[in-house]
């Protein structure tokens, strides 16, 4: 593994200073440069690779937007990440686009070696360098048109409760993911990593998810005309679906409530990557779909011969960039292949990848969809299948799945058909 | 003489002659015989003449009764033998002369009687004709074609005051000389024309009298002619009452019309058959009636014109018409015409004294103008009625005679209860005697006074009024009233301070935002050099020792030099304290760090909005930001339940609150008596239910029992003025009750200490907690 190239950008050379000195002890994983000012950063990047850059907002001449904006278009591949002493809200609220992450100083440098790890960790499972790009260089996972235009009509009446956004954003990957990314960016408040919407959206407040849905934009919407409509409608069923009994799984297991909002967070968003293929490199997608319905084998395997990662990877890579906390970038990249991860006890990944299969086998008829016996075994969870298997079956009738997705998506069944 | 007039009498009637004629005969015979003894000769012509007289009075039947008697009377007497009955031959040459000379005496007689009889009869007719006249008021009179009154009644002296025989004697001149001067010639005029052509004669004309009084006189008369002399017979009757009484009664009549036509109503009046008998100008104006219409026989075009003039011509029939066939209705409505004109009409039936009929009058005014005046008055009354601020005129000595509904409203006391009593009745006693006394002083002066009040509604609450009082001067220049417009500004005030906090909350949280931005930079850096310095330090300290141990093997005294060295600057200390003094210097800036996030959580303008809130980081960054208020009087406890959810609140008002409650818990035990050393507060969060509550506790002071009941009034401090707004708890009262449907009470012990309590419901937070 090759030592990462990190650019560290501030007016205040007494700060650039101060991390070169902290992080010196990271000198054998990471190469430092350190820049004064946007203009300086500008050349550096143009001199040599960088895999990240931490950058002060407030700088005279090229601010920190405006530095991320363009090292965006040249190099998208970067990791763009703020860290920032302003508390104006307007202020951050602009850097939001350009960056993947916001941190506010003083930063305890724990968390940004922590966060730059996980991102670098994920980053390297993807070894398709044109998709890694297309991740980084993404500003929002596309959302559903009836679901957006939900969300916008909701916001727009002065009535409409938290918990009435809440619930919609509960629906949509798109905007579950940003929201997540947000309620995760430090300036939001001081409290440690939020894993669940329902804290993300109160913690972010009606009021600022009113002005980056309706001015900043943030959410953006799938054409409801386009090639993948149908597909990308099945995938947020399936999405809903798994995150409902990955929260129900959980809740039973564990009876923790908080990691049971962290299941539901994660079902929702463990199939992130497929989207992010869907609408990227959807020509490829689809081959892996017909080599797996020609040669079977594993999915994980189908995608990573043919796009050089997986769709879980790839979902974790786009998590941890955009610094949602390690528990759910570790149930969405490993929900295929738990055993990889670390985690050895019952655990958020446990509970979407169980979920994930159980859904896929009962619902999409997938008997390829098979639970990790040997991770459940080294858990110890072995014989629970048949009593998740009922949580789904109770589940069944509740959810009206089936029209979800295409209400959602705002086509008409023939088009799904 | 009354001898004559019973004789005349007497043989006016027949009886009278029938009794007469015998004792005339009577009398001449004894006359004769009397005579006889005197006289030698000649008896017998003195009996005869006395039977021709007795004939000649007696006239036909007693004449010949007496010349029948005659012979033997005298042949009785007279002729011997005396005393035989019935005619001797002696008699016999007497038969024939007294016969003859009797009856020429009866014819005679007769005559006579017939001629008195004839003037008797004319006697009568005259009395009666006379009695008529006097008895007739009038006067009659004759007149010969000169003026020469030649016959007057004589009544005349009792109408003119001049008798007849001065009239007579006046002649043709009397009467014109008395004729008023402006009437002679019209009555000469017509007295010539009755004379020379025979016309009538009919004149009233003003006459002087003897006592030189104006009558007026009435005559009439004809003319006629005797044997070709003209002469004129009237009658003359005073008419000076019938004429005052006209002229009376033409004036009034003058009068009336002037007034029906003066008066600004229109007044129509109508017979027992409904038809028009008279109108006035203004009528006519009114309706706007056509000069042809007017002079049509029949009234119903003129009823159709007016119906035609309506904004509903058919109710307007339908009521004339009811009042027509209703003769004994007074009736008064409002009609309203189709131009906008409004008139108030009034009908009412004409009845004689006697309560006969006569018909109906109608009268009209035209009330658009006070319509319009009245309709904008009582636009201007309902506006000061249903006028958002308080309004209350009072005498001028103050005794209230008019409050408005917002009066009542605001202050409680209803109309009834506030009228005629003095606006004292508000007196709270807070607001300076100086305030009224300025007030009084001023209005009285005649100027207007603006200011405002503390006062006291009814059921005992305090509110601040801003009021305008000013006199209300009459048209004579002198104060009538007062009047005070009073808005309750307490809610305003309320809010303004409100405002005032949040708009400093606002400021402090930009200032916050600003200068967390300038401390935040350098802690970063000194965060991040002294976690290098306790890393290197880290790295040095072993690396020194080692370096010791080395050259200890190495060299005793190069060892020892350095043993010395060591000693000198103490790098036991050194190795020691350096690292702690990072560790330490670390800590503060976190320390610094952590202030700056509390004053930037606390202040943040983002947190003005509705949102999930850990209660328990709020009030830990408010009693960081705070910690300057209690440090020196109190020590914190604090107790978070770590179970607490997140309450659906407006942070940064609760953060307010939470401070308001600390500050006063520092307040409290710095004000308690006689109790040195530190006080304590405690902070404590709990969750009860559906309620987080917050529970902020102090040993100070306690609240004395009589204000209890006050605390969250607005305004009500118990510290001297400058040092608070008064606002604190009743802020708090208002966000928590109002604002969040919270509860807030306190518990307090004089002496021991008070406890506040907040309670507030979790919200959506909880309702979803399971999907």
């Amino acid at each position: 593994m090759n030592a990462k190239r990190l650019l560290f950008v501030d007016d205040d050379r007494m700060v650039l200073a101060g991390l070169r000195r902290a992080l010196h002890e990271m000198r054998a994983e990471w190469e430092m440069e350190f820049a004064a000012g946007g203009r300086e950063a500008l050349e550096a990047m143009e001199n040599s690779r960088f895999d990240a850059v931490v950058t002060d907002m407030r700088m005279p001449g090229m601010d920190g937007a405006e530095l991320l904006d363009r090292i965006k278009d040249r190099h998208p591949e970067v990791i763009r990440i703020v860290l920032s002493g302003q508390s104006e809200k307007d202020a951050m609220l602009r850097s939001i686009t350009p960056a993947h992450q916001y941190l506010a100083k003083p930063c305890d440098l724990r968390e940004l070696k922590l966060r730059l790890t996980q991102a670098f960790a994920s980053r390297d499972m993807v070894r398709n360098k044109g998709i890694a790009a297309a991740v980084a260089r993404l500003r929002s996972i596309p959302s559903l048109p009836g679901i957006y235009n939900e969300l916008t009509a909701a916001l727009r009446s002065e009535t409409t409760s938290l918990a009435q956004i809440e619930a919609i954003v509960a629906r949509d990957l798109g905007m579950a993911t940003k929201i997540l990314q947000l309620a995760n960016s430090a300036f939001i408040g001081v409290h440690g990593r939020v894993p669940s919407l329902r804290q993300a959206v109160s913690l972010i407040g009606i009021d600022t998810v009113r002005t980056l849905t309706l001015s900043i934009h943030i959410f953006s919407r799938f054409d409801r005309h386009s090639a993948i409509a149908a597909e990308v409608a099945s995938l947020w069923e399936h999405s809903v679906a798994v995150a409902a009994l990955a929260q129900r799984i959980t809740a039973q297991e564990s009876g923790d409530k908080a990691m049971a909002e962290e299941s539901f967070a994660a079902g929702l968003l463990h199939d992130v990557g497929k989207v992010i293929l869907l609408s990227e490199r959807p020509k490829e997608y689809h081959e892996t779909r017909e080599r797996l319905k020609k040669d079977g084998g594993s999915v994980e395997d189908a995608e990573t011969e043919l796009l050089g990662c997986s769709h879980a990877q790839l979902g974790g890579y786009l998590m941890s960039i955009w610094g949602l906390p390690t528990s759910l970038v570790q149930a969405v990249a490993f929900h295929h292949c738990p055993s990889q991860a670390i985690e050895s006890e019952f655990s958020t990944l446990t509970a979407v990848h169980c979920a994930d299969a159980l859904a896929h086998r009962v619902w999409d008829g997938n008997e390829r969809a098979e639970m990790d016996g040997a991770y459940l075994e080294k858990l110890g969870l072995a014989g629970k299948a048949a009593s998740w298997q009922s949580l789904l079956d109770e589940m069944q009738p509740k959810e009206d799945a089936p029209t979800l997705g295409t209400a959602g998506l705002g086509v008409s069944a023939e088009s799904v058909e | 003489m009354a001898l004559k007039t019973w004789a005349r009498g007497a043989i006016r009637h027949r009886a009278g002659r029938y009794a007469l004629a015998p004792a005339f005969l009577a009398l001449g015979l004894a006359a004769s015989l009397g005579l006889r003894a005197i006289l030698p000769r000649g008896e017998e012509f003195i009996f005869l003449a006395a039977v021709v007289a007795s004939a000649w009075l007696g006239g036909w039947g007693p004449g010949l009764l007496a010349a029948l008697l005659a012979p033997f009377v005298f042949d009785y007497f007279f002729l011997p033998p005396l005393h035989t009955l019935g005619i001797g031959p002696e008699a016999r040459p007497y038969v024939l002369p007294f016969l003859l000379s009797s009856i020429a005496g009866a014819w005679a007689g007769s005559t006579r009687v017939a001629a008195q009889r004839a003037e008797d009869r004319l006697r009568q007719s005259e009395a009666k004709f006379r009695r008529i006249l006097s008895n007739l008021p009038d006067v009659a009179w004759t007149a010969d074609a000169a003026g020469n009154v030649v016959y007057i009644s004589p009544k005349v002296e009792r109408v003119l005051g001049w008798t007849n025989q001065e009239i007579y004697a006046g002649g043709s001149a009397f009467f014109p000389e008395r004729v008023h001067p402006e009437d002679l010639p019209r009555v000469q005029t017509a007295f010539q024309d009755l004379v020379l052509d025979g016309r009538p004669f009919d004149e009233e004309f003003r006459w002087r009298r003897s006592d030189e009084a104006w009558i007026w006189l009435h005559s009439r008369a004809a003319s006629y002619q005797v044997n070709g002399v003209t002469f004129a017979d009237g009658v003359l009757s005073d008419i000076s009452r019938r004429k005052q009484t006209e002229l009376e009664l033409q004036a009034k009549t003058a009068f009336l019309e002037a007034q029906t036509d003066a008066t600004i109503d229109g007044i129509l009046v109508v017979n027992a058959d409904g038809r028009s008998i008279l109108q006035n100008r203004r009528f006519i104006e009114m309706l706007s009636l056509p000069p042809e219409l007017l002079r049509a026989e029949d009234d119903a075009p003129v009823l159709r014109h007016c119906a035609s003039l309506m904004k509903d011509p058919d109710s307007f029939l339908e009521r004339v018409l009811y009042l027509y066939t209703h003769p004994d209705e007074t009736g008064r409505d409002e009609l309203e015409l189709a131009n906008g004109t409004i008139l108030d009409r009034y009908s009412s039936p004409v009845r004689g004294s006697a309560g006969q009929y006569y018909g109906r009058i109608w009268t009209l005014r035209d009330i658009t103008e006070r319509k319009r005046n009245e309709d904008t008055l009582r636009q201007l009354s309902a506006a000061v009625e249903q006028s958002p601020v308080s309004v209350v005129i009072t005498d001028t000595e103050g005794n209230i005679s008019y409050v408005n509904r917002k009066f009542t409203e605001s202050t409680g006391y209803g109309a009834a209860e506030a009228l005629g009593k003095n606006p004292r009745i508000l007196k709270s006693g807070y607001s300076p005697p100086e305030t009224y006394a300025t007030l009084w002083e001023t209005i009285r002066a005649g100027r207007e006074w603006r200011g405002e009040f503390r006062n006291r509604r009814k059921n005992g609450e305090l509110f601040w009024e801003a009021a305008t009082i000013s006199p209300i001067i009459e048209e004579d220049g002198s104060i009538g009233h007062f009047l005070a417009v009073k808005e309750d500004i307490t809610a305003r005030l309320a809010l303004e301070t409100e405002l005032r906090q949040a708009q400093k909350l606002e400021a402090i949280g930009q200032l916050a935002a600003g200068i967390a931005h300038e401390i935040n930079t350098p802690i970063q850096f000194v965060a991040d050099n002294l976690t290098f310095l306790r890393d290197a330090c880290l790295g040095i300290l072993p690396l020194l020792e080692s370096c010791r141990g080395a050259l200890r093997e190495l060299s005793a005294e190069a060892s020892a030099r350095m043993d010395e060295e060591a000693a000198r600057c103490d790098l036991e200390f050194l190795r020691e304290e350096t690292p702690r003094a990072i560790d330490q210097s670390l800590d503060g800036a976190r320390r610094v760090a952590t202030i700056v996030r509390a004053m930037k959580e606390f202040s943040h303008p983002d947190m003005t909005g509705k949102r999930q809130f850990d209660l328990n980081q709020g009030i830990a960054s408010t009693i960081t930001i705070a910690r300057n208020e209690w440090k020196y009087v109190a020590e914190m406890t604090t107790d978070y339940d770590p179970a607490l959810p997140p309450v659906l609140c407006y942070p940064g008002d609760i953060n307010q609150v939470v401070l308001n409650l600390i500050v006063n818990a520092a307040w409290a035990i710095r004000d308690r008596p006689e109790r040195p050393g530190m006080g304590r507060i405690t902070v404590r969060t709990s969750r009860r239910g559906e309620y987080a509550e917050i529970a902020v506790g102090d040993t100070g002071a306690g609240i004395p029992e009589e204000i209890q009941g006050r605390i969250f009034e607005p305004f009500f401090t118990t510290r001297e003025v400058g040092s608070g707004t008064g606002q604190g708890l009743a802020l708090a009262h208002s966000v928590i009750v109002r604002k969040h449907g919270g509860k807030i009470w306190f518990e307090t012990e004089p002496g021991r200490g008070t406890t506040f309590f907040i309670q507030l419901p979790i919200g959506a937070g909880v309702e979803q907690e399971d999907p």
